[in-house]
């Protein structure tokens, strides 16, 4: 713009004929200075003034000038023009007057050269006319030239220095600014052809007439376009290639303009100086550290060096394509941060093998190879700014042992000072109220305390020592180290050795080079680091020397490590560490564990030297405890030799160890090994008793488990346990091959890997045997395929073993056993219609025969009673509890009190299910007592192979049987669905009957099929849950109880004493009226009691409870309320009061549970004192247990006044 | 019965360790042998019992001797009766200097030579207590600290 003019002074100079190059140059000089704006206003004003004052214009100047004249003219006019910009109009006009005397001088020298007069004229009488103004006169026309103008005007109001900020900023009647989208990348670029195209355009007849554009850095995609209007701003930037005017011409807001112009101070220049640590953002190196190296001059770019990652083990094929398309496969470029290659210097031998002599070659000191250049092993790169992390850069010492490992002392001296910078920032972070600390800078310098609170920046400290004992003062936290001294106990709380704890026993302080010995250490060695010492420490499990940093340590009292995962191994898992040796880690260390093995030796390992863990596959192990139950992991069990020692199943190996784990157990971290054989359970948990609720998808499974000779027995042979483990939900369909019948796969063969979902409906995920492809197919779409080359559907009808609704899955273990039976049900392929009919055959023989009362038949094609009774002897076979009713019934059942809710649920709702009421435990007797439902069928079976069941099965017999039946008939398989006996709590003393009743029904059947020969063998050991026996109990002595007057005092209610419910009762005899008898028939707490001497009076002292009481006169109330209630009272007038409600919890006073908590299980009918009542034992915490630990929650009858209720 | 008693309660507890009061050294006199109660369900029974014992707990800044049991780079491990005592290298005279190639591995100055079976008497200058062990780390970096004849 600036051009403009002296455009304009060389057209007058064109017009004139008189070229004066000295005068441009010296022009061009002074716009250097000048601002363009004015220039233009400068240029305006002299456009103006022609026409404001046109007569007067032309006409001031007297003298022709010469050359010469006109050359010194110009300069003085040009500095006149500075002068009067900078200084004002004074000065102005003596220098004009100045010039025009030496024009005057000069005048005569060079006249009469062929000059254009008039324009002279013109120059000379504007020059002339300049002089002839007053001071006064120019003053003002420049204040009204200049007044009003936005930055023009303030800008030369005084020393740029001394303008308050505030008021540069940009106003409403500046240019506004404008952001307009360009290509990322490119922005720069951008700027400079506006440039370029603005110097191009501005002599034409449509100058550009943006005043500014610019970009950051720090924003990408934009450029910012200084303009009055978005106009020109559009015209400005149309036809650049990069420029997206048409994503818009955004105006800035005028409090942001400056934003945008804002430098930042954290600038590079200063903060980055060789050797400073930062991380690399992207590619490969994301993440790693790298040391700055050198800053280029504009500091955009800083050389950094870092530890390549060689891939050295590129892949065969990779490598061959990499020769041929030579760059086309970079190794040092590998995109995939998840393979990437570890950290590795360098090695030139070892590129060389791997990627051949044309890969790498050497230059001098460094070799190159693809592109990057390396030095003494490292790699050196110049990165852009951007690329690289420079705050919170926290390097480790690792990281830095990686960079010092090769190199001289004397460099890791700078560079340590260097981290210790680096992480400095940090160092606040880690403070915590408590932390011992020292200050190391400042006016409190040496002072040392303890962290009182932290509010941002600043800390207070409780300071320690001699004469600021007790102050409390405020610092600013980085003026602090934590302070540590030998002997402290530390925990290293971040960085590799997180989790370490140790004994201090050095502190390396400021600029002291301790004489460390290991490799940590050595990185340390004379640093003069101040913000974080290094403390060396003796490591609690390996005795090893670690040193960290001070700020990454913490006093700790505790001893471990919170690092329980080492590598791939854990806590508590199972390791093998020979063939013969198996063990469970219980201590792990920072790189080595305590393994007590399964001899019960603790031995310490390294990570190298465990073969393999063993983790736990669900349902895999197997293994009985003393009384022949399942034993699960996670169960409690105690020992039942040796030291009785409880605690939760960690692992079993071999049906035969089993790893247990309890807190309280000091050695070997509380975990211990013993024989599985020699376990109880002391929780009544897992699926023996209560084969409902969760478990209810296997309750017989656990039978079978439970009693392997059963299922044994019904296969003739003991592998069937073996068919049945593991097997359960599996899909039989899973590893068939089969052929696509329908949709855009058809033809294809291929495996079914998986399959989600019953019925023709349900999904398969098939491995196609061309392509390695798995595909989802909907079994429907699918055909089996067959060895001989036909095919058959999957499922539904027509297929041979798929799954028929419910059923399916295991129904192979019950062909086994039922022999010739089964086949017609489970396994006909040729039968066709029959079995398959699943979807409509099957119900039919519920609806359509009539025959079966068929609750189940609900659910369409799952036709479970039939499917179920011929199917479900595989309790996963069920394949969804709903749909097999018949066993969820009836396997639930057995437990009325923990699975009746589900039993009603699932198979209650459609079974008249009569366990599903509770208590009555006994039609399930009756159904097993009624041998019709067995005996009938049983001949039809043994006659009809086919057709037998439900033909045979009169409707009657089912119906009186109530329906559970059906499911106990089906079941041969699992006749020893003992959980039945379990459920009569109470009733048990007459349950034990019922079994004996199971055992000819058993036989009988067994007749028929020799597979069932044991099945009454099997019933008796599983009524083994049964809280048996201890019913009995209650019917000692019965008779009506008198506790003596000192039972209070007894040994076994010592426990319970504060608990107990008493009456006083006793004090109103008129005889020896005891205190008036006030306290009569009031209940009470007893706050203690203790044997006196026996010559006095045994005494209790209690809290009379009035508003409990169940009788209280208003003599008492109003005699009691305004006493304490706590008094002494003998022992002889406190009476228990025995228990009055279902759920009371009571004590047992005599007899031989005494001193036992119970809870009522029973509503006693008031009355008669020798009432018995069913009570369930408590524990302490009230939850069901039996004092032999085997059997939980054990009922029993107790005579009702053997007990004192508690409060 | 009382003798075996007193003969589990020696075996069980003598040599032991607890956090509270350190090594049990040797138990002296039995006050109270207690009222056994038996544990249901087991058939084990159990005694409360009173007794009285000589106990060691090392504190901090106690000065014990010991007996060198085992020489290392990176220091010494003591044994003060039944506590060990580790004395880093750090809490060792800077005089005296590791020698690896002296048999038994020695710290050797001028004047002294800490090597195995060396008596010593140290300082403790911090202690870790475990529900089952004590472990110390002592100095003999001070005056009066050191080999001991």
């Amino acid at each position: 713009m600036s051009d403009i003019e002296d455009h304009d002074d060389d057209r007058h100079d064109d017009d004139g004929e008189h070229p004066s190059p000295p005068r441009r140059k010296l022009y061009d000089d002074d716009e250097d200075d000048e601002e363009g704006e004015e220039e233009e206003e400068e240029e305006d004003e002299e456009e103006d003034e022609p026409s404001t004052k046109p007569s007067t214009t032309k006409h001031r100047h007297k003298k022709p000038r010469t050359g010469l004249s006109r050359f010194l003219d110009i300069e003085a006019e040009v500095s006149s023009e500075d002068e009067e910009d900078g200084e004002g109009a004074e000065s102005d006009s003596a220098i004009d007057g100045f010039i025009s005397k030496e024009n005057d001088g000069v005048y005569g020298v060079g006249d009469d050269l062929d000059i254009d007069d008039r324009h002279h004229h013109a120059r000379v009488d504007y020059k002339r006319r300049q002089a002839e103004r007053s001071a006064e006169e120019i003053a003002r026309e420049l204040s009204d030239r200049y007044s009003g103008r936005g930055i023009g005007g303030r800008r030369f109001t005084g020393e740029l220095s001394e303008i308050p900020q505030r008021l540069l900023m940009p106003s409403v009647h500046d240019a506004s600014l404008w952001q307009v989208r360009v290509k990322p990348g490119r922005e720069r670029e951008i700027v400079f052809s506006l440039m370029r195209k603005s110097l191009d355009l501005e002599y034409t007849a449509k100058p550009m007439s943006i005043l500014s554009a610019f970009q950051r850095d720090s924003l990408p995609g934009m450029i910012y376009v200084e303009a009055k209007s978005s106009q020109q701003v559009a015209q400005a930037c149309a036809g650049l290639v990069g420029v997206y005017p048409s994503r818009g011409i955004h105006l800035v807001p005028i409090d942001e303009m400056s934003l945008l112009l804002l430098i930042k101070k954290v600038d590079a220049g200063e903060k980055i100086i060789p050797g400073t640590w930062v991380r690399l953002k992207r590619g490969k190196y994301a993440g790693d550290l790298a040391q700055v190296v050198d800053v280029t001059e504009n500091g955009d770019e800083v050389g950094v060096r870092f530890v390549p990652r060689i891939d050295l083990n590129p892949r065969e094929d990779e490598r061959g394509l990499g020769r041929k398309r030579k760059k086309g496969n970079d190794p040092t470029s590998n995109n995939n941060p998840s393979a990437r290659p570890p950290q590795r210097l360098f090695n030139y031998e070892e590129v060389l093998k791997v990627y051949g002599r044309t890969a790498v070659s050497k230059r001098g000191q460094v070799y190159v190879f693809f592109q990057d250049t390396y030095k003494d092993g490292f790699i050196e790169k110049d990165v852009k700014l951007n690329s690289i992390i420079l705050e919170d850069v926290n390097p480790t010492l690792d990281e830095i042992t990686m960079f010092n490992s090769n190199n001289p002392l004397e460099e890791s001296l700078v560079d340590l000072s260097i981290i210790a910078e680096a992480s400095r920032k940090a160092a606040l972070a880690v403070l915590q109220p408590g932390d011992h600390i020292e200050v190391f800078q400042g006016e409190q310098s040496g002072v040392h305390g303890i962290v009182q609170e932290i509010q941002g920046e600043t800390l207070t400290i409780t300071a320690l020592g001699l004469d600021l004992e007790g102050q409390k003062i405020d610092l600013p936290a980085r003026s602090v180290r934590k302070r540590f001294k030998p002997g402290d106990h530390v925990k290293v709380m971040q960085g590799k050795n997180a989790g370490e704890t140790g004994l201090v026993v050095a502190v390396s302080d400021t600029g002291s080079t301790p004489s460390t010995s290991n490799v940590n250490a050595n990185s340390e060695n004379g640093e003069k680091r101040r913000e974080n010492t290094v403390v060396t420490f003796i490591s609690d499990m390996t005795m090893q020397e670690v040193s960290v940093f001070s700020k990454d340590l913490r006093e700790a009292a505790e001893v471990g490590n919170t690092t329980n995962i080492v590598g791939e191994y854990e806590l508590h898992d199972l390791v093998q560490l020979d063939p013969q040796t198996i063990g469970v880690i219980y201590s792990t260390s920072r790189s080595s564990f305590l393994v007590l093995t399964q001899h019960s030796q603790s031995r310490l390992v390294h990570p190298h030297q465990i073969l393999q863990s063993l983790r736990p596959k669900p349902n895999s192990v197997i293994a009985t405890d003393k009384n022949s139950h399942e034993i699960r992991l996670g169960d409690t069990m105690q020992e039942t030799e040796n030291e009785h020692r409880t605690g939760r199943v960690l692992h079993i190996y071999q049906s035969h160890f089993a790893f247990l784990f309890n807190r309280d157990v000091a050695e070997h971290g509380g975990v211990f090994v013993t024989r599985a054989r020699s376990l109880v359970s002391v929780s009544p948990k897992g699926g023996v008793i209560t084969p409902g609720g969760a478990s209810s998808k296997k309750p017989t499974s656990d039978l079978t488990k439970m009693n392997p000779l059963s299922a044994g027995g019904a296969s003739g042979g003991g592998g069937f346990v073996g068919s049945t483990i593991g097997r359960g939900p599996r899909d039989r369909l899973i590893g068939a091959h089969v052929v696509v019948i329908k949709g855009p796969h058809k033809g294809y063969v291929g495996i079914v890997k998986d399959t989600n979902g019953v019925g023709l409906s349900g999904v398969a995920r098939v491995e196609l045997n061309t392509g390695n492809k798995v595909i989802s197919i909907e079994k429907g779409k699918l055909h089996r395929k067959l060895p001989d080359g036909r095919t058959e559907p999957v499922e539904g009808p027509g297929a041979t073993w798929g799954r028929n609704g419910g059923g399916g899955g295991g129904d192979n273990n019950f062909n086994l056993p039922m022999g010739g039976r089964t086949p017609g049900w489970g396994a006909s392929g040729g039968g066709g219609g029959r079995t398959p009919g699943s979807g409509g055959r099957t119900p039919s023989w519920g609806i359509g025969a009539g025959r079966t009362p068929n609750p189940y038949a609900t659910g369409g094609h799952q036709t479970p009673a039939w499917n179920v009774s011929s199917k479900t002897p595989n309790p996963y076979a069920g394949g969804g509890g709903g749909q097999t009713p018949a066993w969820s019934a009836g396997s639930k059942t057995p437990n009325p009190y923990a699975a009746s809710a589900a039993a009603a649920s699932r198979g209650g709702g459609r079974t008249p299910n009569p366990y599903a009421s509770g208590g009555g435990a006994t039609p399930g007797r009756n159904a097993w007592g009624g041998k019709d439902s067995w005996g009938s069928p049983i001949p039809a079976d043994s006659g009809s192979g086919i057709g037998g069941w439900g033909a045979e099965i009169p409707a009657s017999t089912w119906a009186a049987q109530n329906a559970p039946t059906p499911a106990f008939a089906s079941t041969p398989g699992f006749a020893p669905t003992p959980a039945i006996p379990s459920t009569p709590g109470g009733n048990l003393s007459s349950t034990n009957t019922p079994y004996s009743s199971i055992n000819p029904q058993y036989s009988q059947y067994s007749n028929n099929s020799n597979a069932y020969a044991s099945y009454g063998a099997y019933a008796a050991p599983t009524p083994g849950m049964l809280p048996t026996a201890i019913g009995r109990r209650a019917n000692e002595g019965p008779g009506e109880y008198t506790p003596p007057p000192d039972w209070l005092l007894a040994q076994h209610l010592t426990p319970h004493l504060t608990s107990l419910r008493v009456n006083i009762s006793g004090t109103k005899l008129p005889h020896q009226p005891y205190l008036d008898g006030l306290y009569e028939s009031l209940d009470a707490h007893i706050l203690a009691a203790s044997r006196v001497a026996d010559n006095y009076e045994q005494t209790a002292l209690v809290k009379v409870d009035l508003e409990k009481s169940s009788a209280v006169t208003s003599a008492q109330l109003a005699a009691l309320s305004s006493t304490p209630a706590d008094r002494s009272i003998p022992s002889k007038f406190l009476l228990p009061v025995p228990p009055s409600s279902q759920d009371d919890t009571a004590i047992v006073l005599t007899g031989p549970r005494q001193g036992d908590k119970v809870k009522l299980r029973q509503r006693p009918d008031s009355g008669s004192p020798t009432e018995l009542v069913v009570v369930e034992s408590v524990d302490a915490g009230g939850n069901a247990s039996g004092t032999n630990g085997t059997e939980g929650g054990a009922f029993w009858e107790c005579q009702k006044d053997w007990m004192c209720v508690c409060w | 019965m009382l003798n075996f008693l007193e003969s589990k309660l020696y075996s069980d507890v003598e040599g032991t360790c607890s956090g509270k009061f350190g090594y049990i050294i040797a138990v002296v006199s039995i006050l109270d042998i207690g009222k056994g109660m038996v544990i249901s369900g087991t058939g084990q029974a159990e005694f409360i019992t009173r007794y009285r014992a000589i106990v060691f707990k090392p504190f901090k800044g106690e000065v014990v001797d010991g007996v060198v049991a085992s020489v290392t780079k990176m220091g010494f491990f003591a044994d003060v009766g039944p506590l060990s005592v580790f004395v880093s290298h750090q809490l060792i005279p800077p005089d005296m200097k590791f020698e690896p190639n002296s048999n038994p591995p020695s710290f050797a100055s001028d004047q002294q030579i800490i090597e195995k079976n060396t008596k010593i008497r140290l300082k403790i200058v911090g202690t870790r207590v475990d529900a089952t062990e004590i472990f110390a780390i002592g100095t003999v970096n001070e005056e009066h600290l050191g080999v001991v004849d």
